[in-house]
């Protein structure tokens, strides 16, 4: 495996009009680690998960996935699994044939025994052959989140994972990211539950009108408030203060 | 909340729908481009109507023509109950579906919001038929030599909009009631009201003569129903016009109170059917179970994903409601072919042009909008593009150009055709059904559409106009120039074969090389798709 960073970045810039999205962003990940980036409603969090995972293109700067440009779509997609804010997922098929049709588009093979684990892991098996229109937020997100790493890549992205999950729901995908930084799989995590990211992150990025104010482990953020006795939230609301 | 209240919220009800309406209208260019259309349209008609209408005013001011009772009263009937079937159907395609229904029926009463949303139908419909209304009745009065009257006429146009509105507001919402009495689910609902869509508009083109006598001199008894004396307030101040007396009053009575038999029904009915057990079960009882790629198709990707497009579209037939556009463009098509004198010659280029139409539009003019929120995986998936995109032109070409050619091949042996023409018809329409794959995937990816958006009230992501209507527009070209390419020869005595073979053989060669153009392009923007 190459030395290169899970995920880099130099000057990544996406503007739209006048207006930059992302503005000037630099990154380097390393493999198998948490990135947890925060930032308030519109600061460019989603626009820069697109740039990273290929389905926007910058409009300057670089980026790269384990070594791959961010302009090599064929390239780095090899390496990414991508969960996005909304989940997914076909309605009209079940959980089952859902994730069948996935392994199908990447042309993973038999893959029914993976696919049945995973959904005995989420709690899904007993619904798996449930239409997934009649599914909970809680359940299509799950299974969204089953074809996001159905594939075994080497970086997902994740965009608001938990967001209305209820308490079990939400320790399960918790659960998961903890276990896909085991494998040395790299997690990059957009959320706004911050109790997530003081969990999970071995490093936070805060980003503010598409530029990112503060980068560092959960524990030096907190430090900047209060003589280090804030949370995490102290700390962002901190150093987005001003810039929202 | 008391009545006067209702009154009040009822009115700020219709006044906000209205307004919601107008504005959901100007900021949509779609619906104002099929607006345009419209007006288009029909305005030659309207526009080469006014002369007519002018001089049957005259007329009847001279006393040339008389004005039938009987016939007027008949044709206001009729047209009373054409406006009821529109409120019946307008019920069941959006007015009595309340946007954010758990907040609005927490705050107001049932009867005021019921009340607004009718008002609302009447203030939309009114916008709609109003303008039409006073351009075919303003010149008959004029031609009169009356325009005075158009007072009055207005002021009995809309007492009567607005009992067949009521009136076919409460029918609306039986029908949806006795559909979750008799569990019917959505979809079926969807269905039986595309059907119900098909048939009226293949109905119009299949009126015959006789029907529309009907309409023009309508049978006498429909002038001895209750209401029937309300239309004499239309043609008041026409020569031999029947007094207004007893009779125009009962008529006004009973048009009156059918608003407000209409009203008094609606708002129980809405109650029931807001706050009923809406029966989840049959909403979902389409049936569930997984079910496997078959053998068949397992083999190859390509199968594998024709499948899939396959499986969702019979679970969810609502996203083939564009579809209708095409089956209405080929009504003069069916009935031409109906009324020919060798329908069987006809057949086989009507069958394969229809054929490689619905081959190409049934899955291929909205690729990557068809993906819905599931776009991301399926482009980020590797291969997806060339599989997407061969799939949704074999999802289309494997079950419909089959019939079409068998019909073809039928009735090219049976029919008065030559083999060498029928052979020629089928080998064109095979390359037809190609181009016309290609060519819609090629538009549809060209001009995609992500929104879900209400069409013949079916709530799905369609397809845009300009995929739908470029590709009817280029396939039509292609199979016209085609078919003519082929029975252009026949113009010369005893054409050779390589006559006969060679215009067509070029057509073909320029559509394959097209729809080769077409076809990669969709690949391209498939694989190179970004949300800029």
């Amino acid at each position: 495996m190459s030395s290169s960073p899970a995920i880099a970045a130099d000057g990544l810039t996406k503007r739209y009009g006048s207006t930059a999205a992302v503005d000037g962003l630099d990154l380097s990940i390393p493999r198998g680690s948490v990135y947890g980036f925060l930032g308030p409603n519109g600061a460019g969090k989603t626009t820069t998960m697109r740039l990273l995972t290929t389905l926007t293109r910058p409009t300057e700067g670089t980026a790269s996935v384990c070594g791959d440009p961010v302009t090599d779509r064929e390239a780095v997609i090899e390496h990414v699994g991508y969960l996005p804010e909304v989940p997914p997922v076909y309605d009209e098929l079940t959980a089952r044939e859902g994730l069948r049709y996935v392994a199908d588009l990447r042309r993973l093979g038999d893959v029914d025994e993976r696919i049945d684990s995973y959904l005995d892991r989420f709690g899904l098996a007993d619904d798996a052959d449930r239409r997934i229109g009649t599914y909970s937020k809680g359940m299509r997100q799950k299974t969204a989140l089953i074809a996001t790493v159905l594939h075994d890549p080497d970086v997902v992205f994740l965009d608001e994972p938990t967001s209305g999950l209820d308490p079990r729901a939400a320790r399960t995908v918790r659960d998961l990211i903890s276990d896909l930084a085991d494998e040395d799989v790299t997690v990059f995590l957009s959320t706004h539950i911050l109790p997530v990211v003081e969990e999970l992150a071995d490093t936070v990025g805060v980003l503010s009108e598409g530029r990112l104010l503060a980068e560092g482990s959960p524990e030096s953020l907190r430090q900047r408030v209060e003589g280090g006795e804030g949370s995490l939230e102290d700390a962002f609301l901190d150093i987005t203060d001003g810039w929202e | 909340m008391g009545v006067r209240t209702d009154a009040a919220v009822a009115w700020t009800v219709a006044r906000t729908e209205t307004r919601r309406s107008l504005r959901a209208l100007l900021s949509d260019r779609r619906q104002l481009a099929a607006l345009g259309v419209a007006i288009l349209a029909m305005a030659p008609v309207l526009v080469g109507a006014v002369p007519s209408l002018y001089l049957t005013g005259r007329a009847v001011a001279n006393g040339d023509v008389t004005l039938s009772t009987t016939v007027v009263r008949g044709q206001f009937v009729t047209t009373f109950a054409g406006l009821v079937g529109l409120g019946v159907i307008r019920a069941l395609e959006r007015a009595s579906t309340v946007d954010h229904a758990d907040y609005l029926l927490t705050a107001i009463s049932p009867r005021a919001l019921t009340v607004g949303l009718i008002g609302a139908e009447f203030l939309r419909t009114l916008g709609v038929l109003g303008p039409v209304f006073l351009v075919v009745y303003g010149p008959f009065l004029f031609g009169l030599g009356a325009p005075a009257m158009g007072g009055v006429a207005v002021l009995a146009a809309v007492p009567a909009l607005a009992a067949t509105l009521t009136v076919g507001y409460a029918l609306g919402l039986l029908v949806r009631l006795a559909g979750r009495r008799f569990r019917v689910t959505r979809r079926r609902g969807q269905l039986l009201g595309i059907l119900g869509a098909v048939v009226l508009v293949g109905g119009t083109f299949a009126l015959t003569p006789e029907a529309l006598a009907f309409v023009r001199s309508p049978p006498p008894v429909l002038a001895s129903f209750p209401l029937s004396p309300y239309a004499d307030l239309f043609v008041l101040g026409t020569p031999n016009a029947p007094p207004v007396g007893v009779e125009t009053g009962f008529g006004i009575a009973v048009v009156c109170s059918l608003t407000v038999v209409g009203l008094a029904a609606s708002i129980p009915l809405s109650t029931r059917l807001w706050f009923g057990d809406p029966n989840r079960r049959t909403d979902t009882a389409d049936g569930d179970g997984t079910v496997s790629v078959p053998g068949v198709l397992s083999g190859r990707p390509l199968g594998r994903a024709v499948f899939w497009l396959w499986l969702r579209g019979v679970r969810a037939p609502t996203g083939f409601v564009h579809l209708l556009y095409v089956v209405f463009a080929t009504f003069p098509a069916m009935g031409s072919l109906a009324g020919a004198e060798a329908p069987l010659l006809w057949l086989p280029p009507v069958a394969l042009g229809v054929g490689a139409l619905f081959a190409g539009a049934t899955f291929g003019l909205n690729p990557l909008g068809d993906e819905g929120a599931a776009l991301p995986t399926v482009v980020l998936a590797g291969t997806a593009g060339r599989t997407l995109v061969r799939a949704r032109m074999a999802a289309g070409i494997a079950p419909l150009l089959p019939p079409a050619l068998i019909i073809a091949v039928v009735a090219g042996v049976v029919g008065p055709m030559t083999l060498t023409t029928a052979a020629l018809v089928v080998a064109f329409g095979i390359v037809l059904a190609g181009f016309s794959a290609a060519l819609a995937v090629g538009l549809g990816t060209l001009v995609p559409n992500f929104e879900s958006q209400r069409v013949f009230g079916v709530e799905a992501v369609q397809p845009t106009p300009w995929a739908v209507f470029g590709h009817l527009f280029g396939v039509g070209i292609a199979a016209l120039v085609g078919f003519l390419a082929i029975a252009a020869p026949h113009l010369f005595d005893t054409p050779s074969v390589a006559v006969r073979v060679l215009p067509v053989g070029v057509v073909s060669a320029l559509l394959a090389v097209v729809g080769f153009v077409f076809y990669r392009y969709a690949i391209r923007r498939v694989e190179r798709f970004t949300y800029e």
